[in-house]
């Protein structure tokens, strides 16, 4: 079992480290997101929505 | 970046401007496109009811899907701005939205530019939190349908009346004889954004855009980023005084108000500033 320093030699989850990886870890997110909103078929209501003329967007209501 | 580089930026605009509003000929008739791609978000800003536009509005959508009577939040179009927004940061304002183009068309115009309060630059979040987000949200709780309303779309966006409005009214009689206040209010609007784009660059883009603002919080962590080489800049502040958006990109190379036109970099002297991925250089110096 690796000790605290040896942990921290091993895996250095420091400022550097977090600001390198975030940009990949909410892209990951990102993409898990938008299988989860295909697999809801939110895509029907976006398409539903964009297929039609939206009254409320042209100052109709 | 030299002047070559801004045609090019142009170019790369009017190509995304073209594939955001491919369908030109349903102006005539005042059809919609009703194809598969409607499925799929715009980058940037363009009305689904333009009757060009071959994608979704990604605010329109997320209104809708928020708004909507099956779900409370969108996991699909948040996901994608996320995306978008962590590759790119603010970049798809400064080359691939529609109506950034059009903003920077207006301010072609030849008078005098001046700049805005900094204060100013905050109403988007508030555009953000309240019409896009909230209000959608609260309607879809609150009323008996159960179904929300896009209030951004609804009551501020110009790009809706210009895009969609207009051309609609234009080709539908029914359509020209149900406008009452609600269009006269977005008129209005319209009217102040063309004028805030003559005097003031991407006015639009600096006050009220929502999805500018989501994109510009991505800024700081973008894969796409501003980079200034401290050895070679020499501090003459060219870069900021040539910025549209009144950035300082020596100090604030991620700023939320940057839309990466690399305007500063074609002023740079000593061609200090680029955009880089991660650590790898992307244009020239």
């Amino acid at each position: 079992m690796p000790t605290r320093k040896q942990f921290r030699i091993i895996c250095p989850m420091n400022k550097k480290n977090i600001k390198t990886y975030l940009p990949f870890i909410l892209l990951a997110l990102s993409f898990l997101m938008i299988a989860a909103g295909f697999m809801r078929e939110e895509n029907y209501e976006v398409f539903t929505k964009a297929a039609h003329i939206c009254l409320e967007c042209i100052g109709i209501g | 970046m030299s002047v070559k580089q801004e045609i090019k930026r142009k170019l790369i605009q009017v190509v995304a401007f073209g594939f955001s509003n491919f369908h030109i000929s349903n102006f005539a008739g005042g059809k919609l496109y009703t194809g598969k791609w409607k499925n799929f978000c715009n980058p940037g800003l363009n009305c689904y009811s333009c009757p060009a536009a071959s994608l979704a509005c990604p605010i329109g959508a997320l209104q809708a899907v928020t708004g909507s009577r099956h779900y409370n939040f969108s996991f699909y179009v948040t996901g994608l701005i996320l995306a978008l927004g962590v590759i790119f940061g603010r970049m798809i304002c400064g080359f691939f939205c529609p109506f950034g183009l059009i903003q920077e068309l207006i301010s072609l115009i030849p008078v005098k530019k001046f700049r805005l309060p900094g204060w100013m630059t905050y109403i988007k979040y508030l555009i953000l939190l309240i019409f896009v987000l909230l209000i959608p949200e609260a309607m879809s709780l609150l009323s008996q349908s159960q179904t929300g309303i896009p209030a951004f779309c609804e009551f501020i966006c110009p790009a809706g009346t210009l895009e969609g409005g207009i051309p609609m009214l234009l080709t539908h009689k029914e359509l020209r004889d149900a406008i009452g206040p609600l269009f006269a209010l977005k008129a209005l609007i319209l009217a102040i954004v063309i004028i805030g784009c003559i005097f003031i660059h991407r006015f639009f883009c600096k006050t009220l855009c929502p999805l500018g603002a989501i994109y510009g919080l991505l800024n700081k962590v973008s894969i796409l980023k501003l980079h200034v080489n401290e050895k070679s800049c020499t501090h003459c502040s060219a870069c900021s005084l040539k910025c549209p958006m009144d950035v300082d990109p020596v100090k604030h190379p991620d700023s939320a108000e940057c839309i990466r036109c690399l305007k500063c970099a074609e002023a740079c002297p000593t061609h200090s500033i680029s955009i880089k991925a991660m650590a790898k250089q992307i244009t020239q110096q």
